[in-house]
């Protein structure tokens, strides 16, 4: 639930049509209801699924992937909408040292270590540089 | 970032390098009391003691990351991998009562989650804490079968280890070997170094002498993760055809690797890969 607070964004600047549904999925599976919360995050990926990343202005696409990296999704779409925002948003510190840091996630996930370790090395100097030391 | 670069750390890393990360880590999660990271690097330090063999460390750091009251975020956290890792541990340590415990817990989880990595880590903990050679056999089966949908080589070299080990155990010596050099690959193209010793010493105790250039164990650890699959399926008495329909494979294709697999083998033809293998 402490994650959920911390995500929860301003009203006025959710962006993503699926962001309560997929704050609930992340907060029913910290609770435990695993069931629940995987028909929630089903909602919200097919949700995003269903959105072009290159028709997204770089504010809703940040909310997006930073949503798909809640719930954990390793699919080949929500890689696509990262690499879309990366692309995008050129040499923004912060945000760029937290797109680093999923990236790096992923990396690892498929048995990518030396990406992970290359992606970790790239994004750490930028986080610290802005104090995004949570990243 | 912090997490992941402990996680590594303890999968990969020296000592020093552990040591390093693991006090910047516990030093941002504990200013802001975030038990989530906590998890995570307990989850780490009883990975790196598990692989070590420092069974009563590996208990204490995992229970700490297993016991916390909240899930985290699925897999990728420290809170669940724990209390798979814990079954583990505790099977290790000859308290397989307490295993069989924890793994009641955490199946229906992973079951439900219904993702091809949390299916093989449900179905390596049920073979845990099997009670026959059959029923082990099987729950590795499916444990298998998820791993190759799920692209995550580290938890698949662990399950393969484990596999290894148990057939050991039931003097299977051969598939065993199969096995443990499959696992000594994964861990050797990842770089795990830790867990890359350990897998490497299993596989000379299972006949693999000291990873000689004659050794058969040995020459398995040069095959690729295909060929290994490949020869895996014809030691099981399969058909060209049979293996390229259970690995979604052409029977040219299986051709290819099993070529590949002769010549680095330095054995003839299928009758020889099979005699090679049984030494």
């Amino acid at each position: 639930m402490a994650e959920l607070g911390a995500a929860t964004p301003d009203p006025s600047m959710t962006t993503a049509a699926w962001t309560g549904t997929a704050l609930l999925a992340v907060a029913a599976f910290e609770a435990g209801d695993v069931e629940r919360a995987m028909q929630l995050r089903a909602e919200a990926l097919s949700q995003a699924n269903a959105v072009d990343p290159a028709t997204l202005d770089l504010a809703t696409l940040l909310d997006v992937v930073t949503l798909d990296d809640l719930l954990l999704d390793m699919g080949e779409r929500a890689a696509r909408r990262l690499a879309v925002a990366e692309e995008q948003m050129g040499e923004a510190a912060e945000p760029l040292a937290c797109l680093l840091g999923m990236q790096a996630w992923l990396a690892r996930a498929r048995g990518d270590w030396d990406a992970a370790r290359a992606l970790l090395a790239r994004g750490r100097p930028l986080a610290e540089r802005v104090g995004a030391t949570g990243a | 970032m912090a997490a992941l670069a402990v996680e590594l750390a303890a999968l990969s890393e020296d000592d020093e390098v552990l040591r390093r990360e693991a006090a910047r880590l516990r030093n941002l999660a504990g200013r802001w009391g975030d038990r989530r990271r906590l998890a995570t690097l307990d989850r780490s330090l009883g990975l790196r003691a598990l692989v070590e063999g420092r069974l009563e460390a590996a208990i204490a750091s995992l229970a700490a990351a297993a016991d916390v009251p909240f899930l985290g975020r699925g897999l990728r956290d420290g809170v669940l991998t724990a209390r798979v890792d814990l079954v583990e541990a505790l099977v290790r340590s000859g308290d397989r009562d307490a295993a069989v415990v924890r793994s009641c817990g955490i199946q229906p989880l992973l079951s439900a989650m219904g993702t091809p990595l949390a299916l093989a880590l449900a179905a390596r903990v049920a073979a845990l804490v099997a009670a026959t050679d059959e029923e082990a056999d099987r729950h590795y089966g499916e444990a298998l079968e998820a791993h190759a949908a799920a692209g995550d080589p580290f938890e698949e070299a662990r399950t393969r280890l484990l596999r290894g080990e148990q057939l050991r155990r039931s003097r299977r010596r051969r598939e065993a070997r199969l096995e443990l050099a499959s696992s000594v690959r994964l861990f050797e193209s990842l770089a795990a170094t830790p867990w890359l010793t350990r897998a490497s010493e299993e596989l000379r105790a299972c006949g693999g002498s000291q990873l000689a250039a004659d050794d058969a164990g040995a020459s398995l650890v040069s095959l690729t993760a295909q060929e290994l699959a490949v020869v895996r399926e014809v030691a099981a008495g399969r058909s060209n055809r049979e293996v390229a329909g259970a690995l979604f494979l052409s029977p040219r294709t299986v051709e290819f690797h099993l070529s590949n697999v002769y010549r680095k083998l330095g054995v003839r033809g299928r009758t020889g890969l099979v005699s090679r293998l049984r030494t």
